[in-house]
């Protein structure tokens, strides 16, 4: 992670969506994701998706043990939230992504 | 398939049916004949194996329901490390409600050796959802299976656990999901072909059918739910099939214990009785008057049961009858509730009955046990642990009512009865003490429900006459035995047991000091009557000496009247024949003609002479 000096001190978002293929679920999951970044301002981030089906080793290294689970990977420290997203207001407060824009 | 949907029955069936017809289309198992008998997979679960005939169903689901702390966890991993100890199966244990490294923590006391299996043989999943974790709308666990699948074919597992489903369905929070998510195991679980283990916690009280797992146990092929109770201080467990498709199984409540090596379960049906070989062998009770009064002693292989108020010497004739085991060469073994093992000792030497000589040789084995430390079913498998590795024939267990006072009496019961029927075929004699409070031995120990059970049954009582209490025994009854009907007195001294002498009075058998009384009072009149018989005895005889005598007299004197009757007629007879001479010689000198008439006369004299000698034979035979 960069640290500028000067540089605004906004970290970069970066989550891991861990999905069992294309199902309803997985796409659910990633509306709803979309959408919680847009209201939080949060236009540019990293996502790294994960189809728990075609890398279980992965998803067993990383405990996963239900899909969707969505894992912010930064800025630290590390959220899990799992389902499919639908809850966005608990998804934001979880995120603490506040609605207004930034980070809260 | 068909013929277990044709059995099923109750509303339901058809879904159930076409729920089964879906799984099978799904199933990667190739499908079974609906003739084909249910394979199962053993636990090596002492007990448990009995009670589901075979243990759980292969390739199937179980559910485990209980309450915190009923043992779900214990009795689900256990089945999975002895099936990696015993059949080389390896397992998989899936934790949703505790970290992995907590249940081995706790298992570690079982000596199971995890750490050893862990390499190879078991791999434990954190399957937590933690609180840290926020839910935001549906998931579902595919993510899991798929991850679990590689662990399958890694390790070749056979077996798997879900402990703690419960939580899961908690986060799940909706009945249709909860639902999806535990066929989708259950289909998992067919497809894998594996035995599957699902433990969920139940509150206490709830019946699973109404509990939101109710459809777990629908779906499952077998329902097994754990109690735990408590009773004053002791604990008591049971557990209870709830359902087995397929299969024969145990409708009872089952006691089970978790012991030093983890849970056993009390074998319901501990197999088939040989009848044909029930023994007739007299074993000696120690008392040889008690011998008698039961035909020789107790039965081979048959119990006894001895009742009696407090201080009415059970265990002292328990202990005879030991004792006198040990000196046959038997093994045996002593269970003492009540009392510490060393004063029992000192106490039975103060009535001369030594057992410690055969403690320190090996062939008496004593089993302390206080009494409410522990559920009936604890207390009578560490009994039984003790006659296996003491290889015992003969085995006391005194007061076995002390097992009742530390369970609910009909568990009490339940266990009574199995461990009688258990001794019985082990061929072991066993002799029960059996302590009762009140007057009545029949009510009380026949609520015990050991009066039935055994074949003997020895009552102890005082009788209370004359200022006094004396003990006494009664064989009320003994199968197979031609046995006395008499009250006896039992007499407790430092030589021992013995039964006095019965004495009778008046339709009642005195005890004590009044038998006392009664014998002494025998004595008297006996010598009494002793005296006067020899008393009669000479006066008779001195009569008869005298009679002698008379008679003796009377024939002398008979004997002189003869000797001088015999004289009196020789002399006559001479004197007629010289008169008959003279007449003859006269008649020829003087030549008479008259000769005729003088021979007639002759005759008419003699025959005047031979008279009286008639009459003095008949006075003869009227003498002797």
């Amino acid at each position: 992670m960069r640290s500028e000096p000067g540089a605004p001190a906004v970290a970069a978002l970066s989550f891991r969506l861990y999905v069992a293929a294309a199902s309803p679920n997985t796409r659910r999951a990633l509306e709803n994701l979309r959408a919680v970044c847009t209201t939080a301002g949060q236009t540019t981030y990293d996502l790294k998706i994960i189809d728990v089906l075609h890398e279980p080793q992965r998803a067993l290294q990383d405990g996963i043990t239900v899909a969707p689970t969505l894992v912010k990977v930064a800025p630290g420290p590390l959220r899990t939230i799992i389902g499919d997203l639908s809850d966005r207001d608990a998804v934001l407060a979880a995120l603490e992504l506040s609605p207004a824009g930034g980070r809260g | 398939m068909s013929g277990r949907i044709g059995t099923a029955a109750g509303k339901g069936d058809r879904d159930r049916a076409s729920i089964e017809r879906t799984e099978r289309r799904r199933s990667r198992v190739p499908v079974r004949g609906a003739s084909a008998a249910l394979s199962k997979a053993p636990t090596a679960i002492a007990g448990f194996d009995a009670v589901t005939r075979g243990g759980l169903p292969r390739g199937r689901t179980t559910v485990i329901f209980g309450g915190p702390g009923s043992g779900k966890t214990i009795l689900a991993l256990q089945t999975l490390v002895n099936g990696a100890r015993e059949w080389d199966e390896s397992g998989i244990f899936v934790a949703f409600e505790e970290p992995p490294a907590q249940i081995m923590t706790n298992a570690a006391a079982f000596g199971w050796d995890l750490p050893s299996l862990q390499r190879k043989k078991l791999f434990f999943l954190d399957a937590q959802l933690g609180p840290q974790v926020l839910r935001a709308g549906k998931f579902d666990l595919s993510a899991m299976l798929a991850a679990l699948s590689v662990k399958v074919d890694q390790l070749r597992a056979k077996r798997i656990v879900f402990d703690g489903v419960d939580v899961l369905l908690a986060i799940l929070d909706d009945p249709a999901a909860e639902r999806t998510e535990l066929y989708r195991i259950h289909e998992w679980l067919r497809a894998h072909d594996l035995t599957g283990i699902l433990t969920a916690k139940l509150e206490d009280g709830q019946r699973f059918a109404q509990s939101p797992y109710g459809f777990a146990a629908y779906v499952s092929d077998c329902a097994i739910q754990l109690n735990r109770r408590h009773l004053g201080t002791v604990s008591e467990r049971d557990l209870t099939i709830l359902k087995y498709r397929g299969s024969a199984f145990s409708e009872n409540r089952v006691p089970f214990a978790i012991g030093p090596r983890g849970i056993e379960v009390a074998e319901d049906s501990p197999g088939s009785a040989d009848l044909a070989a029930a023994p007739t062998e007299r074993l000696s009770t120690g008392v040889h008057r008690l011998d008698t009064m039961l035909n020789g002693g107790y039965l081979r292989g048959g119990s006894t049961l001895i009742t009696g108020l407090p201080g009415a010497a059970k265990s002292t004739l328990c202990a005879a009858f030991v004792e006198a085991a040990c000196r046959r060469g038997e093994r045996a073994v002593y269970v003492s509730f009540d009392e510490p093992p060393a004063e029992r000792l000192r106490n039975l030497i103060s009535v001369g009955i030594g057992l410690r000589r055969f403690v320190k040789t090996g062939s008496l084995h004593i089993v302390s046990a206080p009494p409410l430390a522990a559920s009936a079913e604890i207390q009578l498998m560490r009994v039984r642990e003790a006659i296996r590795t003491q290889r015992a024939t003969c085995v006391v267990v005194d007061p076995i009512s002390a097992l009742a006072d530390s369970s609910d009496p009909a568990m009490a019961r339940a266990v009574l009865s199995r461990f009688i029927y258990w001794i019985k075929l082990q061929g072991v004699t066993l002799v029960n003490a059996c302590l009762i409070s009140g007057a009545d031995p029949a009510t009380e120990a026949t609520e015990l429900g050991v009066s039935t059970l055994c074949d003997t049954w020895i009552h102890l009582s005082y009788a209370q006459t004359g200022g006094e209490r004396n003990r006494a025994i009664t064989v009320i009854k003994s199968r197979g035995t031609r046995h006395s009907n008499q009250l006896r007195e039992l007499i407790l001294s430092d030589e021992g047991i013995d039964l006095a002498d019965v004495y009778q009075s008046g339709g009642e058998v005195l005890m004590g000091t009044l038998r006392w009384e009664q014998e002494n009072l025998r004595r008297d009149q006996e010598q009494r009557q002793r005296e006067e018989a020899l008393a009669r005895r000479r006066e008779l005889e001195r009569t008869q000496a005298d009679l002698r005598t008379r008679i003796e007299e009377i024939r002398r004197e008979l004997a002189t009247k003869e000797a001088e009757i015999e004289a009196a007629r020789t002399a006559e007879d001479a004197r007629l024949a010289k008169r008959k001479r003279t007449q003859q010689g006269l008649l020829r000198q003087r030549s008479a003609d008259a000769e005729r008439r003088t021979a007639s006369r002759i005759a008419r004299e003699t025959n005047g002479v031979t008279e009286p000698s008639l009459t003095t034979r008949r006075a003869r035979r009227e003498v002797s």
